[in-house]
Order: C-alpha cells, then sequence, then structure tokens
C-alpha cells in the first residue's frame, strides 16, 4: 500500500469527500439508502424474472387436472411442454388457476418431470388443492426453493419410486397396509391390491424397453382419500407401453402391426383376456396370466374405478369400454380405487374362472 | 396317505411373495421357493409316498406369476395329478388362495 493512503492527512481528506458524496446523493434522488438498495435488489429481480420469460414458457395447466377424467387435455399439456423440453427452453408450469386436482394426474405429473430439470412451477391457489399438492411428497422428487416444501401427510399417503430392483413386494405390501388400515378392511382382503401391485411391477419389466427388459423406473402414488374412506392407487411406468411391446395374435394382424395398420384399440380385448402378450421368449407357454387376473379382481366391488391407460387408449377396466385418445402416452399408467362394500365378494374370482 | 411334513409359506419362505424370476429383481421370487423350499420338500413326499401339506395363510397374497412360476411349473415337470396327489392346501384366511393354486396346478398352461 502506497504511504501516502496511511497518513492523517489522506483519511481527512477522505472522509470530507465521503461525506459530500453522500450529500450529493441524497439531494439527487432524496431516497434512503436501505431503501433504494431493496429497490435495486427488485430491479435485478424484474430483470432475472424478464430473463426466464424469455427462456422459459409459461404454460397454465388444465383447470381440471385430473388424468383419469381429462385424458387428452393432461396429455396434451404435456406434450406441448415436452416440444418445449426438446428445445432445450425450460416452461414454467403455471397450475395457480386449477380448480379440480386429482392424485392421479400428480403421479403422472412427477413420473413426467423426473430427469428434467429446466422447469418451473406454482402451487394451486385452492387451499384445499395447495395441500394436496404438498402432500402428495412431489418435492422430494425435485429440486426446489426453500419456500416449496413437501408437507407431512396426516393420512398415511404413500410416493414411492423404483429404478433399481423392479418388483419389490415390501413396497407392495406397505401400500397395501395403508389401503387396508384406511378403508377398514381386514388383513383378509390383502389379496387383490397386493397381486394387482405385483403384476405391475413385473410388467414394467417386460414393457419397459423392446430390446433392454427390466430398465425403467416406475412410480407408485398411494392416495388416502380425507374425505371417504377409499384409497386411491397411481401407478406408472414410463416404458415404451403395453400396447408397443405386444406381439399381435395371428399372422394378418402381426403384418398389420408391424406396418401400423392395426389399432392398438384392436387389440385391447385380445389384451384383457390374455390371449397376446409381450414379446417375452421364456416360458411363454405359461405366461400371460397377469392381465386376466388383474381384469377378474377389477371387476370385483372392492373396486370402485379402474383404469389402464397405455399408448393412445384409455380402458375402463371394470365396464370393459376404451377410447381412442387424441395424444399418445408413452408408457402405462394403471389407476384404481380401493373401497370397503358391504358386498365385497370373496369368492371373487376363481369360480368364475373355473365356470 | 398320511401328512408327514409341512410348509408354512409365511414362515419358511416369506409373507410377501414377489413375481415369477429372480431376473425380475425380486428376493422372494416363484422360481426361488420352487428351488428351494417347494421342490426338494415335494421330492421327499414323493420319494417317501406322504403327503405334504402347505400353508397358506399370512401372507399378503399370492400373485399370479408367483403361483405359475412355482406351482406352475411344478405341475409342468411333474405332473397335475403327481403333484396333486401329494400336497394337501390349508387356508383359513382366504379360501381362494387354495383353488387359485390349485387350479394354476391343473391348467399350467394358458388357455
Amino acid at each position: 500500500m502506497k504511504k501516502v493512503y496511511s497518513q492523517d492527512r489522506w483519511k481527512k481528506h477522505s472522509n470530507r469527500r465521503s461525506k459530500k458524496e453522500s450529500r450529493n446523493n441524497k439531494k439527487k434522488d432524496g431516497i434512503h439508502p436501505i431503501l433504494k438498495a431493496y429497490l435495486l435488489q427488485r430491479k435485478l429481480y424484474t430483470y432475472e424474472d424478464k430473463r426466464d420469460r424469455l427462456t422459459f414458457k409459461v404454460l397454465l395447466a388444465p383447470s381440471n387436472f385430473s388424468f383419469i377424467d381429462n385424458t387428452n387435455k393432461v396429455l396434451e399439456y404435456l406434450k406441448e411442454s415436452e416440444k418445449h423440453f426438446r428445445q432445450n427452453r425450460g416452461v414454467i408450469f403455471d397450475k395457480s388457476h386449477v380448480s379440480h386436482l386429482t392424485s392421479d394426474a400428480i403421479a403422472l405429473f412427477i413420473a413426467f418431470l423426473n430427469g428434467k430439470n429446466k422447469f418451473k412451477g406454482n402451487e394451486p391457489d385452492n387451499p384445499i388443492l395447495k395441500r394436496l399438492f404438498q402432500e402428495s411428497g412431489f418435492y422430494d422428487f425435485v429440486k426446489t426453493k426453500k419456500s416449496y416444501q413437501s408437507k407431512t401427510n396426516s393420512s398415511g399417503n404413500l410416493l414411492h419410486r423404483e429404478s433399481n430392483s423392479i418388483v419389490v413386494p415390501e413396497v407392495a405390501g406397505e401400500a397395501v397396509m395403508r389401503g387396508i388400515r384406511h378403508t377398514d378392511l381386514t388383513y383378509k382382503d390383502t389379496d387383490p391390491v397386493y397381486d394387482i401391485l405385483i403384476e405391475c411391477m413385473q410388467n414394467t419389466n417386460n414393457h419397459a424397453s423392446l430390446n433392454n427388459y427390466g430398465n425403467c423406473n416406475w412410480w407408485l402414488y398411494v392416495y388416502n382419500d380425507p374425505n371417504e374412506k377409499i384409497t386411491k392407487y397411481s401407478f406408472v411406468d414410463l416404458g415404451v407401453g403395453i400396447f408397443s411391446s405386444l406381439v399381435a395374435n395371428g399372422l394378418l394382424n402381426k403384418v398389420l402391426k408391424k406396418f401400423n395398420y392395426l389399432k392398438n384399440i384392436e387389440m385391447v380385448d385380445d389384451l384383457l383376456s390374455g390371449k397376446i402378450q409381450s414379446r417375452i421368449d421364456e416360458d411363454n407357454e405359461i405366461r400371460g396370466k397377469g392381465i386376466p387376473q388383474i381384469v377378474d379382481y377389477a371387476k370385483t366391488d372392492y373396486f370402485k374405478r379402474f383404469f389402464i391407460i397405455a399408448n393412445d387408449v384409455k380402458i375402463d377396466v371394470k365396464t370393459g369400454e376404451k377410447w381412442q385418445l387424441d395424444f399418445s402416452m408413452k408408457g402405462t399408467f394403471l389407476y384404481w380405487e380401493l373401497q370397503n362394500n358391504i358386498n365385497n365378494n370373496k369368492d371373487y374370482i376363481w369360480k368364475l374362472k373355473t365356470q | 396317505m398320511e401328512i408327514k411334513d409341512t410348509i408354512v409359506v409365511a414362515k419358511d419362505f416369506t409373507p410377501t411373495p414377489g413375481a415369477r424370476y429372480d431376473s425380475d429383481g425380486t428376493k422372494f421370487s416363484g422360481e426361488t421357493f420352487l428351488k428351494s423350499v417347494l421342490e426338494p420338500k415335494f421330492t421327499k413326499a414323493v420319494e417317501n409316498n406322504y403327503l405334504l401339506k402347505i400353508v397358506l395363510d399370512g401372507v399378503m397374497g399370492y400373485p399370479s406369476s408367483f403361483v405359475s412360476g412355482s406351482f406352475g411349473k411344478l405341475s409342468l415337470e411333474k405332473t397335475a395329478d403327481k403333484v396333486l396327489k401329494h400336497i394337501v392346501f390349508e387356508s383359513d384366511d382366504n379360501p381362494m388362495r387354495k383353488e387359485k393354486i390349485i387350479f394354476e396346478i391343473r391348467h399350467p398352461k394358458k388357455k
């Protein structure tokens, strides 16, 4: 340091100049320095926000944000965001105005965002929906600011993601027990949900990829509805989807499928009855019973609703009704509602099968 | 024929049976159950001409891939008649489990 800066004469000179400068500044804008600093920070924030608007696209979620009840709109929304992600642009998911939000949409949304990091979003303004969103565990699976945190759920919900071991019986067991407790069913009623969950997990192994079995994440969200004794299960796997991995039945259908002339919706009945199955070579003769078992269980009174959505098809498994979707989903989504119905039929399926 | 041996699935194997194969990433697959528990005891029962009792209670469920990968495979290898001659099932919690497994033994191949 130069010697002159340590001399008293320089210090006095420096102080005088500093005070004069300060007086001049006050005269100029008449703003208190703290207030000025705050305004400067806001200005910077606004600038950052403006910059975000150039690189991020704001997408308004459908006001009915339910995958089961508003399937096409939700798929369209995700397709639109996918387009921006592919162009390496970020997306701001605006859910503030959502008036109807369901657990199935949250499960799908979490699965969809996996592996993506250029996105932002907000919560629904509606306090009940906001709470549903916060308690889902969504924030445990995405990077968030401190202001957005998961809240402990009071209803014993469960959100699980699996990527390593594909079939996890312990998770299935835990998921079953959460539903059994909420619906006041007993330990004698565990079979339907447990068997379905294991088959779902096993299927992710088969439908994960056409070339590489078993390399696929799946998500399970168990939501205990606080308003009624119903537990809602959402199971998502983002593999290729059941229909892409199916081997069509008969030579003609095989040729038609090969050249994309056979629509997925035309294979639904064969799929549900177990006449066609995934392209697995080992033990083909004893395979193919998983989906028929799911269908048989779905028709019992244990389940209020039961849907499968895969590729461009939506199936109401309870009624057998099916819909061609406007947008395709890469993956498979199963949703069911467990209920405690007085008519729960203990003789559920095997008598039907053996008839 | 007299019952001389018993398998309690919940204790001798697991209360949470998994899917078909070990390669599915599950510890408690039908394949493991067949190789480590069911087949050795069944073979002994056949050799010594006695009944093997299998207690199905105390488990979360019997997924079709587990049943097919264990009882179904055993039936394919040894024939349904032989399996049902040497195995009896007990299921107080849920009698449908018993029917489901016997159905699988009788019809191991898909329709």
